[in-house]
């Protein structure tokens, strides 16, 4: 077991290397330089050119990788073009706005997701259970940007209960603590829900399934026969073994704690990890783009290799001899 | 004997709901009415279910407004921002067409650009599902046949493309090659084929195991007709149950991807990009963003249950 954890730990600055050298690829085939994407009429073609000697991006692309490799290996990630500031800064103010956010998304689609699945598979076939699944099926299929634009309209524009975009309001910096926690909840709630929801509309059904699936299993024929009470047997002996499979999502959900939701963080301008990458991919900042690509590839890695351990930690049947 | 069993009842309502979207977007466009011409003048934003009057001029224009009035010679065409009045005797054809599901910001007929729209998003979806169908079977049999290294070096090539930000990636791709379906295609599929292939590998693997194909190995079969007869079998299922949710959440990421401006040039309505048109008019209209919304929603659950009913085979 030991074993092969490291030999998976031993991939991993190889494929750290693979991803960020395609990225960097990708991104320098990419038409236009950063120098060409700022949005300033009054900017001579002479400056634009300056700009693009400042930040060396008049090298040959294979010299930029050289220097970008270079410094990665001494551990300095680079200064980001658009946000002229370290690229450290950038992720490090951006990464607890997107934790903080995926991570309340988190817990409400556990909570949900349990709570749709045990209704439903309290009574199969029951019209509660038909219209929680066609209910959950139909938030699955609609597009998130759909259902944020909608809340956004309802909630923000035609209510105005909540707030549409970014953390905080204007001017909260002078409030009060507890205000300003009640004005950064108030703004969460929203991007928090679209995307808690869709998680759990989404994935609800394949718990309900193997709830389904536990019940029918001979413990719970005993668990009857001793005279439990049916709230005991399914909150105690179906829920349990049907969670076994979920540990794992601790390990599948961290790139998306660390990655966050590029259309749903864009939507609300919540500043966090999505919106610096895409803002970033359309600027061509090279920099943040190689920072964002290598820490969202970390999580992946990370996590799938923590997912599989849990599930082998969980399920004895599946660790390997 | 084996007694025939009932075929799952989510996987009929999806097929259902399936045919009942290709019956529409094949066959639908030769039913409406050839299209008006916009005429964003007089008959952008109308509501489901307007009537509107379709003039042609003398001198080549069409106008289209569901406010015409003859008064006298004169013909009176009213829209939300103009008026126009013309002599009757320029008017060489009128007729009356039903909108059914009212107008974009254009004065576009809404059903029939929602039918040309889902030719596209289906074509792209079915075209990108295949294009990972075949890379995921391709490399999934490949890692689980070849043997210890190429299983190696294959399945870390699957870490490495899973660990890519699929997202940056599409964003970056898209400006580099041309904007068109085919690059679409192109993309959604060569990005969504790792799932695939950690299942195909998973499920040659584990039928391998099984005494049955010992047997049918250690007795001499012949190699291909140990895969048709014991691992086809085994891999059908899963494969495709796979593949129809895939295709749901291709018709997502298509729509995501033309709601974020990267897809296709706008001119190509696929329903993503109708949405995030329909966006912008949200506060105005709500028939241009919610119906293809709908449209895609419906075409999504029909996938999932199609998936889910295989599962139950």
């Amino acid at each position: 077991m030991t074993r092969i954890v490291l030999r998976r730990l031993a991939v991993i600055p190889l494929l750290l290397w693979v991803v960020a050298t395609v990225t960097f690829a990708v991104v320098q085939a990419a038409p236009g330089t950063y120098a060409d994407t700022i949005d300033n009429p009054r900017l001579t073609p002479a400056a634009r050119l300056h700009i693009k000697t400042l930040y060396g991006l008049d090298q040959g692309s294979f010299d930029q990788y050289l220097q970008w490799l270079g410094a990665l290996v001494q551990g300095d990630l680079g200064r980001s073009f658009l946000f002229k500031q370290p690229v450290t800064d950038v992720i490090t103010t951006a990464l607890p706005a997107t934790m903080l956010l995926a991570g309340t998304a988190l817990v409400m689609d556990l909570i949900l997701r349990i709570l749709l699945a045990l209704i439903s598979a309290r009574r199969p076939g029951s019209w509660v259970d038909r219209v929680l699944t066609v209910l959950s099926l139909g938030v699955y299929g609609l597009p998130s940007f759909w259902l944020a634009g909608l809340a956004i309209l309802f909630f923000s524009l035609k209510l105005s209960w909540l707030p549409a975009s970014h953390m905080a309001s204007v001017g909260a910096d002078g409030w009060s603590l507890g205000a300003r926690w009640v004005d950064f909840i108030r703004h969460l709630i929203l991007p928090a829900s679209i995307l808690g929801i869709v998680g759990a509309a989404s994935t609800a059904r394949y718990l309900r399934a193997s709830l389904l699936d536990v019940r029918k299993s001979p413990h719970i024929l005993a668990a009857r026969a001793r005279g439990l009470s049916e709230k005991r047997i399914l909150w105690v002996h179906t829920l349990r073994p049907a969670l076994g499979p979920l540990v794992t999502l601790i390990g599948l959900s961290l790139p998306i704690l660390v990655g966050g939701s590029v259309v749903v963080e864009t939507i609300f301008s919540w500043p966090g990890m999505g919106r610096v990458m895409w803002q970033a991919a359309v600027a061509r900042d090279i920099p943040v783009v190689m920072g964002c690509t290598l820490i969202g590839a970390l999580a992946v890695i990370i996590g799938s290799l923590v997912a599989d351990l849990l599930y082998a930690w969980a399920d004895p049947r599946v660790r390997p001899q | 004997m084996i007694a025939r069993r009932r075929l799952p009842r989510r996987l009929i309502a999806g097929s259902i709901g399936l045919l009942m979207i290709c019956c529409a977007i094949i066959l639908g466009p030769r039913f409406l009415e050839p299209g008006p011409p916009s005429d964003p003048a007089h008959s952008a934003l109308l509501p489901p279910g307007t009537m509107l009057t379709v003039l042609e001029l003398d001198d080549g224009r069409t106008l289209v407004s569901p406010l015409v009035t003859t008064v006298g010679n004169l013909v009176i065409v009213d829209g939300p921002y103009s008026r126009e009045e013309i002599p009757a005797t320029s008017v060489s054809s009128r007729r009356v067409v039903q909108s059914w599901l009212g107008t974009d910001r254009y004065g576009r007929d809404l059903l029939r650009l929602m039918l040309l729209g889902g030719r596209l998003s289906l074509m792209i979806a079915a075209l990108g599902a295949l294009v990972s169908l075949v890379v995921g079977l391709a490399i999934g049999l490949s890692a689980a046949t070849g043997g210890r290294w190429i299983d190696a070096v294959l399945m870390r090539g699957v870490d490495a493309m899973m660990a890519f930000p699929t997202l940056l990636l599409l964003i970056l791709c898209a400006a580099v090659l041309d904007p068109g379906p085919a690059t679409l295609v192109v993309l959604l599929g060569l990005t969504s084929w790792m799932g695939l292939a950690r299942l195909v590998r998973g499920q040659v693997l584990s039928v391998r195991e099984r005494q049955f194909v010992m047997a049918a190995r250690v007795s001499g079969t012949p190699w291909y007709r140990v895969w048709s007869w014991h691992y086809l079998p085994e891999i059908r299922g899963p494969v495709a149950q796979d593949v129809a949710l895939r295709l749901g959440d291709l018709v997502l990421a298509e729509a995501t991807l033309s709601y974020l401006g990267l897809g296709l040039p706008p001119t190509t309505p696929t329903w993503g990009l109708l949405v995030s048109e329909g966006h912008r008019v949200m506060m105005d209209a709500w028939w241009p963003a919610t119906l293809p919304g709908l449209a895609i929603a419906f075409l999504v659950i029909c996938f999932a249950l199609i998936g889910d009913g295989i599962q139950e085979l």
